[in-house]
């Protein structure tokens, strides 16, 4: 009998969810990975007998399977209850704050880095180069999670970029300084940060009075990579005259954005809000500024909310992520005016870092 | 194609099924046979005409060995082709690597090794010996024989199965709830001890040979998961061939039988990857003589099939190192150590698990330097410390699994033995099982999670 009710199971198993998924429509946006879904693959005789068809398959099944949200959380309660495994996905929650764990430094990154930035650097006539790291929160967390050793990864950067100016911002943030469910920092709390840097340059102490503004439901880039009940983050943006003058020009789409793009608030991932999210080549044009000086800034995300807070001190100010343009590109297409008035500064998070062959 | 994937068990499997029992009886080999090749093909498209040559060789040789009057000469001429396959495609890259290093050239050869080869060939040949010697008929079309070498639970990961074994069962097989609902159960254990067990088991390894600063506590933990993920994988595939099998109306052999409950080594490789230590006894030793001619002959035979059953592992010295680690010790038990060994049970058993599992560190590394340091890293002569942070983390994470695996694979059959007959565990195991069903369905879509952080829409 007992087998009589299995076999039945599994047969009705086996059978609605292989007819559902035929049935169902693909999707073809994953909103917590955020990423595309696998289309069903090209069939033809090539791509049969060199297997990639059924590679392919392989992962569109699976990728397309019916409910699949659903059996991931399921798998996610199933390792964090049963077998009480903290982690899932390279991600550890403690306190409603979200851990990506790493605590390898990967050697080879680290050398192209500094590759890099000493191709770029030679590049510039501009005395005026700098250069500073952005700690990742596990720094600053004192649970007992795998770290990397970050004063051996500080050592190596400073010992190779000896003749640019490093600017130490490790002990002007803390944990609070990040969000909960994200790996970066909070605008509103890196202004120790911004005096900082400002006062590195060269530059007068400006006291600004924000206003702030905030949205309340962000769920940040570590919030789906774990099944959990947490709270989302809140997002503050800092407004002043400058944030409001200053216009932003996007040259891969040849046209202006604003400072805050607030109907960015509403995609998948809200941080796009700061400079309209991930962008190849910006110029912010500050008309207000009271100076000439201008600042180009090669960057990852973290600068997006920091940019912002700098424009009292410059008159442009020129971000570049290397992820979406080729430094040679630029270089030999002179997209950025070289002068002598000029402040370099190269800053990135530790992420970037350590995975820096995104970088080209 | 994995068994442990949703292309299998959503759309080959309900298909397969669909026609093998819709079929009438007569043509249900012939649906098992072509959903095998389909099955094969799926993973090795190219290859999939070694298999065929493979089925009609050994077909028509079985013909003619089991008619001849010459049936040596067909034997020798039978084993140097198929084992000449063999070796062309599993060993000869390793051959010239160390021609290469001999006598300092560079040849080489761009050889892709089809899957499943080193099982469907000791089947093929086990079936021709076994003609050779009579004790079995060879099969009655090449249908018959095809579909033996073919199918496909245990195709491309064993068990080896002999022909004998179901010889009668691909004649004419009972097919009804009582055997389906058994191969179910078995199948689902056995995809439960693969994605719930083993892979993650796996990530735990992964994770901790990438920590940026090792102890002596991470390599043992790194060596104790290895041996624990070798079994729940490999003994977890040869469950879901078993359950396949019986879901189709075939009793495959026990592949597993416990083995990490063994008292010696000898006991262990009674419990291990049955089907290949006894065909290597069958097919091997025995001919070399066994054990009946002199202890020198009989330890010389040891180190020989060890040595080979080693090197059938994967080609490479380390694996030949592994197969003559298990011979020295056997042996040694031959000599001496059995007798004390099974006075002492306890002390029996810690010995088996340390000898194993070093033997699995010799196993998963292919250079020897590597097995060296790491072994010495193992027992503390590698000026590593004891414990830290890294490896107190992922120790606190993944102990429930590691605990559960334990108890599965050395208590599970008591508990099993205890529990079985009871009224209410009978009700409830059927649910039981169906859950295990569907959190293996859940591990294997979360495979294909993959977030990303920078993505750009």
């Amino acid at each position: 009998m007992k087998n009589k009710i299995l076999s039945i199971l599994f047969i009705i198993i086996i059978f609605s969810l292989s007819i559902i998924s035929i049935i169902l429509p693909d999707t073809e946006i994953s909103k917590t990975e955020r990423r595309y879904l696998i289309n069903f693959p090209t069939l033809n005789i090539k791509t049969i007998f060199n297997g990639d068809f059924f590679e392919q398959f392989n992962t569109y099944a699976v990728e397309q399977f019916p409910f699949r949200e659903t059996f991931i959380k399921i798998k996610g309660i199933t390792a964090n209850k049963l077998f009480l495994k903290q982690e899932e996905n390279g991600v550890f929650i403690k306190n409603g704050n979200f851990f990506e764990i790493n605590s390898s430094i990967d050697s080879k990154s680290i050398d192209y880095f500094l590759e890099l930035v000493t191709k770029i650097k030679n590049n510039f006539s501009s005395e005026n180069i700098y250069y500073s790291i952005i700690p990742d929160k596990n720094y600053y967390t004192k649970e007992e999670i795998p770290k990397i050793n970050y004063n051996e990864l500080v050592k190596t950067i400073n010992q190779n970029l000896q003749d640019i100016t490093y600017i130490n911002i490790f002990n002007k943030l803390s944990l609070d300084s990040y969000y909960k469910t994200d790996i970066h920092w909070k605008q509103e709390k890196i202004s120790e940060v911004v005096k900082t840097i400002a006062l590195h340059m060269n530059n007068e102490p400006i006291d600004i009075k924000y206003s702030k503004l905030t949205y309340d439901n962000f769920y940040g880039a570590l919030y789906g990579k774990i099944p959990n009940n947490e709270k989302p983050d809140t997002i503050t943006y800092l407004i002043d005259e400058n944030t409001i003058n200053t216009k932003v020009f996007d040259y891969e789409k040849n046209q202006y954005y604003k400072v805050y793009e607030e109907q960015n608030l509403k995609n998948i991932d809200s941080y796009d809000i700061f400079l309209g999210g991930a962008k190849a080549l910006l110029i912010m044009e500050n008309k207000n500024s009271k100076t000439d000086k201008e600042l180009v800034i090669f960057r990852d995300s973290f600068s997006s909310s920091l940019a912002p807070l700098l424009l009292p001190y410059y008159k442009k100010i020129t971000l570049v992520d290397l992820r979406y343009i080729n430094s040679d590109y630029i270089i030999n297409n002179n997209l950025i005016d070289f002068n002598n008035n000029q402040d370099i500064l190269f800053i990135y998070g530790i992420p970037i870092i350590n995975n820096s062959f995104t970088l080209k | 194609m994995v068994f442990s994937s949703v292309s299998f068990l959503y759309y080959f499997l309900p298909i397969t099924l669909i026609f093998y029992f819709l079929m009438p009886q007569k043509i249900k080999n012939l649906v098992l046979l072509i959903m095998s090749l389909i099955f094969y093909f799926y993973g090795e498209p190219r290859y999939i005409i070694v298999l065929i040559f493979s089925c009609f060789y050994n077909y028509y040789f079985g013909k003619l060995i089991d008619k001849s009057k010459n049936k040596k000469a067909y034997l020798i001429i039978n084993l140097i082709t198929n084992f000449g396959i063999l070796f062309y495609f599993k060993y000869f890259n390793f051959f010239l690597e160390n021609i290469n290093s001999i006598i300092g050239t560079n040849y080489s050869l761009y050889i892709i090794m089809p899957i499943g080869i080193s099982f469907f060939t000791f089947q093929a040949t086990s079936y021709i010996i076994d003609i050779y010697n009579g004790k079995v008929k060879s099969a009655k079309n090449i249908l018959t024989f095809a579909t033996y070498l073919t199918l496909f639970p245990q195709l491309i990961a064993g068990p080896i199965v002999r022909y004998e074994t179901i010889e009668k069962e691909l004649q004419s097989r009972k097919i009804n709830y009582e055997l389906f609902g058994q191969g179910v159960r078995r199948f689902i254990i056995g995809l439960s001890k693969k994605v719930m067990i083993a892979n993650v088991l796996g990530e735990l390894s992964q994770s901790l040979l990438n920590i940026g600063q090792t102890t002596i506590l991470s390599h043992w933990l790194v060596a104790i998961s290895d041996t624990l993920q070798i079994y729940f994988d490999f003994s977890g595939y040869s469950d879901m061939a078993i359950g396949l099998g019986l879901m189709f109306g075939f009793k495959f052999l026990e592949n597993f039988n416990y083995p990490l409950t063994a008292r010696s080594i000898t006991d262990f490789w009674r419990r291990w990857h049955i089907s290949l230590s006894s065909w290597f006894k069958d097919y091997v030793y025995i001919p070399l003589g066994g054990s009946k001619e002199g202890n020198f002959k009989r330890y010389r035979n040891i180190l020989i099939v060890w040595m080979i059953t080693g090197f059938w592992h994967g080609a490479s010295w380390n694996f030949v190192l592994w197969g003559l680690y298990f011979a020295v010790f056997l042996i040694v038990e031959k000599i001496f150590l059995l007798k004390i060994l099974n006075k002492h049970k306890i002390i029996g058993h810690i010995y088996t698990i340390i000898i194993v599992i070093v033997s699995f560190v010799i196993f998963n590394r292919t250079n020897f330097n590597d097995i060296q340091l790491f072994l010495k890293n193992m027992f503390g002569l590698g000026n590593l410390y004891f414990t830290n942070i890294e490896t107190n983390y992922y120790l606190k994470n993944y102990i429930f699994i590691i605990l559960t695996a334990i108890i599965c694979s050395i208590s599970y059959k008591k508990i099993y033995t205890k529990i079985k007959d009871n009224k209410i565990y009978n009700i409830i195991e059927p649910i039981i099982i169906i859950i295990l069903f569907i959190l293996c369905t859940a591990y294997i879509v979360d495979e294909s999670f993959n977030p990303f952080l920078y993505f750009r829409f």
